[in-house]
């Protein structure tokens, strides 16, 4: 009899062994999604910004318990490096839905790049969700597959002229005049294309209205030819080293317009500040996030955990911010999914309602996507340097404290 | 009279800037001069030396300017080195100068070196963050950046020391006797493959200077190479191909040539103006506005 | 090889396939005036970039079928090789790499800082994008990637029996006489320029129909990728680390190097940034120094030592009898 109770008991515990291990092996099974970055080649300081977002976004979303509905499923990310080359993109994209078996994949820029990987991602109907590239047609291809969440190009270049002409009107400046600055690239020209739309309608004059080529080495020319046009306002889209280089030559050749303006570029990237320190006070910034957002408190707390966790202690930029707030998003489809097929992650995307959690750090909400895949009622932000941090001025409705108009001269700082 | 001022000013920057472009230059039109080199890699080399100069100083968190002078020392030995491991065998192998395989030699070293160098550094934009002599000049509405001044005048000092170490020391009589005649040179008794070595360590060492007094109102990144390389090419035929008076004269020309260019037209054409001004010189008078030039 | 797709339906293996095949068609054209006629240019991305520009936009404007479009690019991009030819043959060497290196970055330039010519909308830096049609042969698109793998077998088989037309014929001699000794030559009375130019726009002409297969391969076309230096100089790269005197050179260049050069970019990419290429650079400096007539050389080497030993033998050295 005892023997008998001895099988049975060790037949019971290997079985609860085995079920244990069974039910592991289950829930151990990850979620694959494919993340496209520029991890090396001329964008990759950008694209190692966005990857500790991604990360970041991962590692909270793991050990929240991954995807309940699927048996606490944790995420797993599979990289692309796309090498800021929309033909690398391609192959890479393929790989990831192909050899990988990634059930989605998550996007990056510059939109160049973003443009012919969501078609490929397309081709091979796996949802591909885009946070930060801008370029408007990444949604205006008739695509079921493909989501953006950010402010589309667009309206960028229309929030910026809003923007003067209110400090125009509200704070009564003498504003007439204005310089377009802008590097000679997919970028600098469709931002430049924005302002040309807007900038007369509104009252503006363009006195001068200058691409310059992607490798210059000198700004000097372009210094005298903003001192000769004096212009009230100077817009600008640039890479950093540009922004650094041209800073410098403002400071020098005491350029001294009543706002400098840029436009989520070089400016936004936090070693332009590191690099020119105080020269960078009181510029504006149109951006798509900031970290003192006053409209919801987890901004903050999520602002502040990034940069404890992430090795070089960077604060959140906008870019991280959209990154981190499109992998929830991303988790929340797949949670209401209850599937990692794409077809069925794709449906739940396109019925996305977020109204709570950590994706509402983007200054809208609630988070929904129209019938292109483009987010409803996005908006942008202008941020000025105050203090060497960027601080949110406008609008009215999600500030953090008011803009310094004129912009103080140089010598008197 | 505004206009005057602008012109002035701009002239002023161009032969600044131009005269760093010359020294960066005068290190190619060496090596080719008397090599008869053309060297693919020198942006790279260039690339390099600033990054050696860029990472000393971050590293021993001194003055730039002190830097410069160990970085042009530790270049010179990498040129050195270049010429005897890499390009000597291939010398030897032919009589004469096969240009061919010197081109994609350089052209091979050029991408290994870019790459390395993206590979070590990033492809982070890096400045120089600089406390000393970060004032400005000022002359009536002309800004001069007393960092572009120091730049100016040590292009000058190094170019009077080349002049005078080429024309009045022994070394420097035997690197301008291989320049005109290798064989006869060799005849003479001279170690003609010696003196080449020391002739690329020499440009190496004399790229490196001006590139380092560059680097405070400038960035160092992996793909300025590319850039000056062209640059410097243009200036080299620009000015005649293996002079030194030549290499200056031409980096002032394009200096003033892309200021007033750019003021005059649009900035993005700047480069593209000057590479079919470098075409055309080649066509028509290529040995250059001013020097002579054996191809 | 051709029968390839039957048994590895991995679309990723086979878009690999297609990328290497494209290098090696236009590795091949460049040899055409490279290897053949002894010309080392450095802008040969150019009459790629025309040949893709051209026909998608002709395409994009009039719904021109890029089969058609393509002839359309090949007769621009020999247009642009008389434009470059004419002048910069009169130099020698270094100096004629040297302006075509120039020239390629002046049509770069142009190219980012032009918006519209005509009615054509070249959108500068941004570049253009095919429009997607799906599946349609009629208009060189397919969904699917086996087709293009067809289209480039035999792209290279042709460019290849053009070349050894070319290297068989008289003309091919005249073309080795230039290249071995160009003052010789002339001596001897051949019409130097002519033949160099003749050998400029064939490669031309087959290289800007590589940029139509470019074109409609991946769908976009960008100044910055197609008219890049980097991209003439990977092209010449193939070329010569194979052997710029043999008609397979660039065919074993090509195959040596760009799968393995993916195969490090895919799986060390993102720690070891470049070092692909920095492999690519060693390579070349290698191949220079140690096998100055590439790699295809290898046999005739082997071969030639083995000679050696041989005729040693027979002599009786190192015989212990």
């Amino acid at each position: 009899m005892r023997k008998k109770l001895v099988v049975a008991s060790v037949i019971f515990f290997l079985f609860l062994l085995c079920a244990g291990y069974a039910n592991r092996a289950q829930a151990a099974e990850p979620v694959k999604v494919g993340v496209i970055l520029a991890m090396s080649g001329p964008l990759a300081t950008m694209g190692e910004n966005l990857r500790m977002a991604y990360e970041f976004a991962l590692k909270e979303i793991n050990e929240s318990g991954g995807i309940k509905s699927l048996g606490g499923a944790k995420v797993q990310f599979i990289y692309g490096d796309h090498q800021a080359d929309p033909k690398v993109a391609a192959s890479e994209v393929e790989r990831l839905i192909m050899r990988e078996k990634v059930s989605a994949v998550l996007g990056t820029f510059p939109s160049s790049v973003s443009y012919t990987a969501t078609e490929v991602a397309e081709r091979y109907k796996t949802p591909f969700f885009e946070p930060v590239a801008v370029m408007d047609q990444i949604t205006e291809r008739g695509f079921k597959y493909v989501f953006r969440l950010i402010h589309p190009a667009s309206l960028w270049g229309q929030s910026q002229i809003n923007f003067i002409v209110d400090l125009r009107d509200k704070r009564k400046l003498p504003i007439q005049k204005i310089a377009l600055v802008y590097e000679n690239t997919d970028q600098g020209q469709a931002t430049a294309k924005g302002w040309r739309k807007y900038a007369e309608p509104a009252g503006l004059k363009i006195v001068l209205d200058e691409a310059y080529p992607r490798d210059q080495s000198d700004f000097t020319p372009l210094m005298l030819k903003l001192k000769q046009a004096k212009p009230d306002v100077i817009l600008m889209v640039t890479y950093i080293s540009d922004a650094i280089l041209l800073q410098k030559g403002f400071k020098e050749h005491r350029i001294e317009p009543i706002a400098f303006i840029g436009s989520s570029s070089g400016h936004s990237d936090p070693s332009f500040a590191r690099q020119v320190g105080p020269l960078a006070e009181y510029l504006f910034d149109l951006t798509e996030w900031s970290s003192d957002l006053k409209h919801n408190s987890l901004v903050k707390k999520v602002a502040d955990s990034y940069q404890a966790w992430n090795k070089d202690k960077r604060p959140m930029n906008g870019g991280a911010a959209y990154c981190y707030a499109g992998a929830w998003v991303l988790k929340d489809a797949i949670e209401r999914a209850r599937s990692t097929k794409p077809d069925d992650i794709r449906k739940a995307l396109s019925e996305t309602n977020i109204k709570e959690g950590p994706a509402t750090i983007v200054p809208f909400s609630p988070i929904q996507f129209d019938e292109k895949g483009q987010a409803k009622n996005t908006t942008v932000i202008m941020v000025q340097y105050r203090d060497g941090k960027r601080q949110t001025v406008w609008p009215d409705r999600v500030k953090a404290l008011d803009p310094v108009v004129p912009f103080p001269k140089w010598d008197k700082r | 009279m505004d206009n005057l001022f602008i012109y002035l000013e701009l002239l002023v920057n161009g032969v600044i800037i131009g005269t760093v472009y010359g020294l960066i230059a005068c290190g190619l039109s060496l090596i080719f001069g008397v090599g008869k080199i053309v060297n693919f890699a020198h942006g790279a080399l260039l690339a390099l030396g600033m990054f050696i100069v860029y990472f000393i100083q971050r590293t021993l968190a001194i003055n730039i300017y002190l830097v410069i002078l160990p970085a042009a020392f530790l270049m010179f030995w990498i040129g050195y080195g270049l010429q005897f491991f890499l390009i000597k065998p291939i010398i030897r192998r032919e009589s004469g100068m096969p240009v061919l395989p010197v081109i994609l030699l350089t052209a091979g070293i050029m991408m290994a070196l870019e790459n390395l160098l993206l590979m070590v550094f990033g492809s982070s934009y890096l400045t120089v963050k600089m406390d000393f002599a970060q004032g400005t000049l000022r002359i009536g509405t002309i800004s001069l950046p007393f960092v572009r001044l120091i730049a100016f005048f040590s292009s000058l000092v190094v170019v009077a020391a080349l002049h005078f170490f080429l024309s009045r020391t022994d070394l420097g009589r035997a690197i301008r006797a291989v320049s005109q005649d290798r064989e006869k040179a060799r005849l003479l008794g001279v170690d003609d493959h010696k003196i080449l070595c020391i002739t690329v360590g020499l440009g190496m060492a004399i790229t490196t200077i001006s590139g380092g007094t560059l680097l405070p109102f400038y960035y160092v990144h992996p793909d300025i190479g590319n850039m000056f390389l062209t640059k410097c090419f243009v200036i080299v035929v620009l000015g005649g191909m293996g002079t030194i008076s030549g290499a200056l004269m031409g980096g002032i020309i394009v200096g003033i040539l892309e200021v007033v260019v750019a003021q005059v037209m649009k900035v993005s054409v700047v480069q593209a103006l000057i590479f079919l001004i470098f075409v055309l010189v080649l066509l028509l008078k290529p040995s250059g506005l001013l020097g002579t030039a054996r191809e | 090889m051709v029968l390839l797709p039957l048994f590895d339906s991995d679309p990723y293996h086979i878009h690999l396939i297609i990328s290497v095949g494209l290098m090696i068609y236009l590795a091949m054209t460049w040899n055409i005036v490279g290897g053949l006629a002894g010309q080392v240019s450095f802008g040969h991305a150019t009459f790629v970039g025309m040949g893709a520009y051209a026909s998608t936009l002709l395409f994009i404007n009039y719904g021109l079928t890029p089969w058609l479009g393509m002839i359309a690019g090949g007769l621009l991009a020999v247009v642009v090789s008389l434009m470059v030819g004419l002048p910069c043959f009169r130099l020698r060497g270094a100096f004629f790499s040297l302006s075509t290196l120039a020239l390629a970055e002046v049509v770069r330039i142009v190219v980012v800082n032009t918006e519209r010519i005509g009615p054509f909308e070249v959108r500068g830096a941004a570049g253009i994008l095919v429009p997607l049609k799906g599946d349609a042969p009629g208009l060189f698109q397919f969904n699917g990637k086996v087709p293009y793998y067809y289209i480039i077998w035999m792209m290279i088989g042709a460019v290849y029996y053009i070349s050894y037309r070319i290297k068989t014929s008289r003309y091919g001699l005249f073309l080795s006489a230039i290249a071995d000794d160009e003052e010789a030559a002339r001596a001897n009375g051949v019409n130097v320029l002519k033949a160099k130019m003749l050998a400029l726009m064939v490669s031309a002409f087959l290289a800007a129909i590589g940029g139509t297969f470019y074109a409609q391969f991946y769908r976009s076309v960008d100044p910055v990728n197609v008219l890049a230096v980097g991209f003439s100089m990977e092209i010449v790269l193939m070329a010569v680390v194979g052997g710029t005197r043999f008609l397979h050179g660039p065919i074993i260049g090509t195959l040596i190097l760009a799968p393995f050069g993916e195969v490090v970019r895919a799986s060390l990419g993102g720690s070891f940034f470049g070092l692909h290429k920095i492999i690519y650079g060693m390579v070349l400096v290698a191949v220079i120094l140690f096998f100055p007539n590439g790699i295809a050389s290898l046999p005739d080497l082997i071969r030639g030592r083995v000679k050696e030993k041989q005729n040693l033998h027979a002599a009786g050295v190192g015989a212990e009898e």
